[in-house]
């Protein structure tokens, strides 16, 4: 057995992924996020274009309040604007100070939109059993969303806390990582908005 | 090269309070999933079914669903999978080494298969045992279906009970093929396989399989809360007209699918991402493709599923109407998303098989596996065939009359590259001087069976047969030839090839040869037998047949019995020679180049000294050389 292979490379202690494991790792989950939000688009537009016994939509059911829905858009734009400048100032290795401001909008706003989109699904006023499938699927997408905000929104908060107490410093592949998973749901908010709204 | 030592720091003496209470992380578990269930059930009960009104003696579906979400969380968090989260959430520092070292099983006894650990091998074995208990129950519940078909009337179970009965062993079936072989071992070997000390997120890893033990057992609950009669299929509206005991299945089937989903994203993360110096894609063992590639599957199918599953369970608290015709829904729309998982799933359970097994040939033909690339083609083909072809499950329930001939054709494409893939293992047999050991006899059955599948699914895939034979007992024996005579061929090949480096213990031959005869003989009489049973028009899934049916259901039943403890026969060589006997194996009995085999047994809590270096593919059994270098330290072919 030689010391070095054929290959011309040598036995390592081990193989670390570290950060390039972590944002292939979010991408994938935005890959499996968006298999479930096609199957979602697919009951929606389904339901839609087949309008069983006319109760897709019916009369007197209304759809979301739009200024609320507006504002529910808002907050994570913001949060996103605030991790994309997180992102910069890790890459650039910015000042920790300013790092921990940026964090701390970030999370606020990140706090807000799952208020807000909570306060807005109570503004529905939808009585599941007889609104239609229209208010349906809205409330179940919206429901997918929210659970997907706190669940980003949790992550935030740990990278924050960790950056905040000094016991773990934010680095370069969790700022990326995070940036793009909240740009995802975002995104796709704004698109479940655009749906609900307007392909009513 | 210089010697690199890679001790962990020792353990301190003193443990801490965290991992005293892992110790007793199963029994806190239970404790917690008792507290969180009952937490729920009443919330559940008072707090939201009030609002709907809903009434019943057990309690109400929002009762019983968020006590089974909570009893499912109490679990978890009764076995630390909360610490963590919560410790990061409150900027608690990482672990240090020495508490991933005890998390990883370091300095554990046997206590380590009962808590939660990262260690993969631990986690492989702990799949492994669990396999053998949902085939068992599973198993047990199929004898009593085939009991009650001795006779063309009700004997011993009512209408209502039989259906629960098949949904039961059909769904806990399901459970145990979805993980068969990538639990137990795609978990234990594919880092060794890869040259890495661990999976790239070792408590998802863990967490992948905890997640399965309260999906079992909220599924078995529905016995108790009136059992449900829709199959494992789950459709609509039937779903939606069901007692409690559907609740059972969609949180099990909720659960199961968020297992399988992380567990693919898990495993493509550390395929993808971890392998050794010198591993490029095209160098892997294909066992280790096949999981890459099942994976894929999971990750992206999963979520169908739970889209389906989660409008089932908003249909079943909230009333919300998706599969309901009077409301606006359709249970074709449930159909759809049910199957667009439901297919893949089909090739979740066999890729793996035949990676397996395609992974074992050349150990005992002695020679290098034969179009290796064209073989890793072929399952790339199947999956990417897999998600074009749900809707052949769909020709008889309202799909469009022009889009069947699609349909029709991109199933019977699949058939293509999965014959890529006997093609390949057949060249590999070709003129070998094969050593006929007890698995290489399961694998043999695999082809076999395998090949009586896939024939029959042709006639499944074809419109004008179809319509004949759905729904039938023909559709029925299919699915277990390709099922059981595949997948859990494999999987009894791979548990008498991969024990002795598993457990360091190995079975007895002769006994195996027995069981082996007798398993594939009676296998074939009772699917045959169904077959037949199924060509002559008996619907599957009725307790009542025609008299004239009664002698073939009969043949059947008898060979379904032997086939029943001939498996029990299994499972008891099984126990008897590994548990009791412990029968000490030799370290590479098969003389198999593979870089697990290379690795001493019991392999180290980190797998290697240092991470090898790939050089070729392990199939070079024409020089004899090794797939990898581990450096000067430890010597190739240990015990060979």
């Amino acid at each position: 057995m030689s010391d070095v292979s054929p290959t011309g490379l040598t036995a390592v202690d081990d193989v670390e992924g570290g950060g390039h494991t972590l944002v292939f790792s979010s991408r994938l989950v935005m890959a499996a996020n968006t298999s479930l939000q096609l199957s979602l688009l697919f009951a929606f537009l389904y339901l839609r274009a087949n309008n069983f016994g006319a109760m897709w939509h019916p009369s007197g059911v209304g759809t979301p309040p739009q200024v609320l829905a507006l504002v529910s858009l808002a907050f994570p734009l913001i949060a996103l604007v605030a991790l994309w400048a997180v992102r910069s100032a890790v890459s650039k290795s910015r000042e920790s100070g300013a790092l921990s401001g940026l964090l701390g909008l970030a999370l606020l706003a990140a706090i807000l939109t799952g208020a807000v989109r909570i306060l807005l699904m109570y503004q529905f006023n939808w009585t599941l059993d007889s609104a239609g499938t229209y208010a349906d699927i809205a409330t179940l997408w919206y429901a997918v969303m929210l659970a997907e905000f706190i669940g980003v929104g949790l992550w935030l908060l740990s990278l924050t806390m960790g950056h905040v107490r000094g016991t773990d410093r934010l680095s370069t592949s969790h700022a990326r990582a995070i940036l793009e998973q909240w740009t995802y749901i975002t995104g796709v908010s704004i698109a479940v908005y655009l749906l609900v709204q307007y392909v009513t | 090269m210089d010697a690199v030592t890679t001790a962990r720091p020792p353990m301190s003496t003193r443990p801490t309070l965290a991992r005293r209470l892992n110790e007793w992380g199963l029994l806190l578990a239970v404790i917690g999933a008792v507290i969180g269930f009952l937490i729920g059930y009443f919330i559940g009960n008072l707090a939201i079914a009030n609002s709907f009104n809903e009434d019943n003696s057990l309690g109400s579906d929002p009762g019983i669903l968020l006590g089974f979400a909570l009893s499912a969380l109490g679990f978890l968090a009764g076995m630390g999978f909360l610490n963590y989260p919560i410790g990061r959430l409150l900027g608690a520092k990482r672990p240090s080494e020495e508490d991933n070292a005890y998390m990883h099983g370091e300095g554990g006894g046997l206590g380590r298969y009962f808590r939660m650990t990262t260690d993969h091998k631990v986690i492989g074995l702990q799949y492994l045992v669990m396999i053998l208990a949902f085939l068992f129950i599973g198993g047990l519940g199929a004898m009593f279906i085939r009991t009650e078909l001795l006779t063309p009337t009700p004997s011993v179970a009512n209408a209502q009970s039989y259906l629960t009965l098949v949904g039961l062993h059909s769904t806990l079936m399901i459970f145990m093929a979805s993980a068969a072989i990538i639990g137990p071992f795609g978990n234990y070997f594919v880092p060794i396989m890869i040259g890495t000390r661990n999976m790239a997120f070792p408590r998802l890893e863990a967490l992948t399989f905890w997640l399965l033990p309260p999906a079992g057992l909220i599924l078995l609950s529905t016995v108790f809360l009136g059992g449900f009669t829709t199959g494992w299929t789950g459709y609509a509206p039937l779903a939606d007209q069901n007692m409690l005991g559907m609740d059972s299945y969609l949180m099990g089937f909720a659960l199961i699918g968020l297992s399988i989903g992380l567990s693919g994203l898990n495993m493509i993360a550390t395929i993808l991402t971890k392998r050794a110096p010198g591993m490029p894609l095209s160098r892997m063992p294909i066992f280790v493709w096949s999981v890459l590639v099942t994976s894929f599957l999971g990750a992206l199918a999963s979520p169908a599923l739970i889209a389906a599953v989660l409008m089932e369970l908003f249909s079943r608290t909230y009333q919300t109407t998706f599969f309901v015709p009077a409301g606006g829904g359709s249970p074709y729309l449930w159909e759809n998303l049910f199957w667009f998982f439901g297919h893949p799933e089909v090739y979740i359970f066999i890729l793996p098989a035949f990676g397996l097994v395609m992974e074992m040939l050349p150990v005992f033909t002695r020679r290098p596996l034969w179009g290796y690339r064209v073989g890793v083609g072929g399952m790339v083909g199947v999956g990417l065939l897999s998600f074009v072809v749900w809707q052949h499950h769909l020709f008889v329930s309202g799909l469009a009359p022009s889009l069947r001939p699609f349909y029709m054709f991109s199933t019977e494409m699949i058939s293509v590259p999965t014959g890529i893939i006997y093609l390949v293992s057949l060249g590999t047999l070709w003129r070998a001087r094969t050593r006929f050991s007890v698995p290489m006899l399961f694998m043999c059955a695999f082809f076999f069976n395998f090949l009586i599948g896939g024939f029959t699914g042709v006639f499944l895939s074809d419109v004008p047969s179809d319509f004949t034979l759905h729904a039938s007992y023909f559709v029925q024996a299919h699915f277990h030839y390709t099922i059981m005579g595949g997948e859990v061929f494999a999987l009894m090949a791979a548990i008498v090839y991969y024990l002795p480096k598993m457990t360091g213990r190995t079975m007895d031959t002769k006994l195996l040869r027995f069981q082996f005869w007798a398993v594939f003989v009676t296998f074939n009489g009772t699917f045959v037998s169904l077959l037949a049973v199924g060509i002559l028009g008996m619907p599957r899934r009725v307790i009542s047949y025609a008299a004239y049916l009664q002698p073939l259901n009969i043949s059947a039943s008898v060979f379904a019995l032997a086939l029943g403890l001939s498996m029990a026969l299994f499972l008891g060589i099984l126990i008897w020679e590994v548990v009791i006997k412990q029968r000490v194996a030799a370290a590479n009995p098969w003389e198999s180049l593979g870089v697990e085999w290379q690795v001493p047994t019991p392999v180290p809590t980190f797998n290697f000294d240092r991470v090898p270096v790939s050089w070729s593919l392990p199939y070079d059994y024409d020089t004899g050389r090794p797939a990898a270098d581990f450096g000067p330290a430890v010597p190739a072919l240990s015990g060979a």
